[in-house]
């Protein structure tokens, strides 16, 4: 007997056929031999099972077993508990997901809105700190070519971080210049405010804001943005020279299109 | 609905008896029959709203895996011919749609929702436990 054989014998028992089926099987049994022992062997070895002897439950298994289930209750022994195998990997989980998120969140372009400077560059890097450097008179940083979204409404701000020992290079004047298309051409010009430095050694931050802005946002296509510092004399920026957040989500180089 | 005090004194003696029907040793039928109770009485307020035999035998077939995967049976090295050692010899997956069948006579059906498992492999797996039944017989026989 083939195992398709079995199951439809071993369902003609259980009454489990269909109306088709169960016909099929009938007249099998009634006109093949084999098909019929094997019908009725099937048949005895259930009964046998039915009939096997059964002990009864004693009294003293039936009172340790209702104690025993309520103790565990009343102790909390029983309390669900997650596997020790799926603890593992859930405590796993819930220290690689959020530096995963937090990785994911601060490197991916999408957020990036933020340019800092460093020697001569704007970069989208957060790795601001570079040698303290000094210039005279005018200084200049300017970003790779890059592409992003103007997102309205976000917030820009810009800080730099100087100092000047010299009386005559106490007033500083920042402009940042914006070419959305890469094309040469300013599309935005905003000039700050100008800050005076104190005399003192030590270094100070500056937040100036904007006097005078000409042109509107666009998006970037393979633009720059340049940031000019003007100042009467010597001037040193420090080891992180400040930051620009500008109103864009996924800036980002052009190589990375 | 019951009491748990009163669901096991009215179901004590039918799980023992299924107790009996899946295992052989005395040993291993009061280990499953005590385990069964422990889980029925933890997980007792699920059972409103439930058929209580299928829910019962639902928490007979937890309890015989869980004891199976933290006490296994020892190797039989015997050559025993009775048709208890030929069911204890089924593998879980085939002795519980058998026993449950033979014993209880559940639908395929109602099986199915027991074991979680489909209907046709309820069928199956009913049909490869008595083939291997009859083969353990046979072989004792000859």
């Amino acid at each position: 007997m083939t195992p398709i054989d079995d199951e439809l014998l071993s369902a003609y028992i259980d009454g489990e056929l269909t109306r088709e089926e169960r016909t099929v099987v009938s007249g099998l049994v009634q006109s093949e031999p084999r098909w019929k022992a094997r019908l009725e062997a099937f048949q005895k070895d259930g009964e046998s099972f039915r009939k096997l002897p059964a002990r009864e439950l004693t009294e003293s298994a039936r009172v340790r077993a209702f104690q025993l289930a309520e103790a565990n209750v009343e102790a909390g022994a029983d309390r669900r508990r997650v596997p020790r195998y799926k603890r593992r990997w859930m405590l796993l989980a819930a220290m690689t997901i959020p530096t995963v998120l937090t990785l994911v969140f601060f490197q991916h372009p999408w957020y990036t809105s933020r340019l800092y400077l460093k020697s001569d560059d704007l970069h989208l890097e957060a790795r601001r700190t570079v040698e303290p450097a000094e210039f005279d008179k005018v200084k200049q940083w300017q970003s790779p070519p890059l592409w992003g979204t103007y997102h309205p409404g976000d917030k820009t701000s810009l800080w730099v971080q100087l100092d000047s020992e010299e009386p005559e290079a106490q007033r500083v004047q920042l402009v940042v210049e914006y070419d959305f298309d890469g094309n040469g051409e300013i599309d935005r010009t905003e000039v700050y405010q100008p800050f005076e430095l104190n005399l003192y050694k030590g270094w100070e931050r500056f937040r100036p804001k904007t006097e005078q802005v000409q042109g509107d946002f666009k998006n970037f296509e393979s633009g720059t943005v340049r940031l000019t510092l003007r100042a009467d004399g010597v001037i040193k920026t420090s080891g992180t020279p400040g930051e620009m957040v500008l109103p864009y989500r996924d800036l980002r180089p052009q190589s990375e299109r | 609905m019951h009491s748990f005090e009163q669901l096991y004194e009215s179901r004590a003696d039918y799980l023992f008896f299924l107790c009996q029907r899946l295992e052989d040793s005395e040993e291993r039928i009061e280990l499953l029959f005590m385990d069964v109770w422990r889980r029925i009485r933890r997980d007792f307020l699920q059972l409103s709203g439930e058929a209580e035999e299928k829910w019962l035998c639902r928490k007979l077939v937890e309890s015989h895996r869980r004891i199976y995967r933290k006490h296994p049976p020892e190797e039989d090295t015997g050559v025993e011919s009775s048709l208890m050692t030929a069911v204890t010899g089924l593998g879980l997956e085939y002795r519980w749609p058998f026993v449950l069948k033979e014993s209880v006579d559940f639908s395929y059906g109602e099986l199915a929702e027991i074991l979680g498992i489909p209907e046709p492999t309820v069928r199956n797996r009913i049909a490869r436990a008595r083939a291997q039944v009859r083969r353990h017989l046979e072989g004792a026989q000859e």
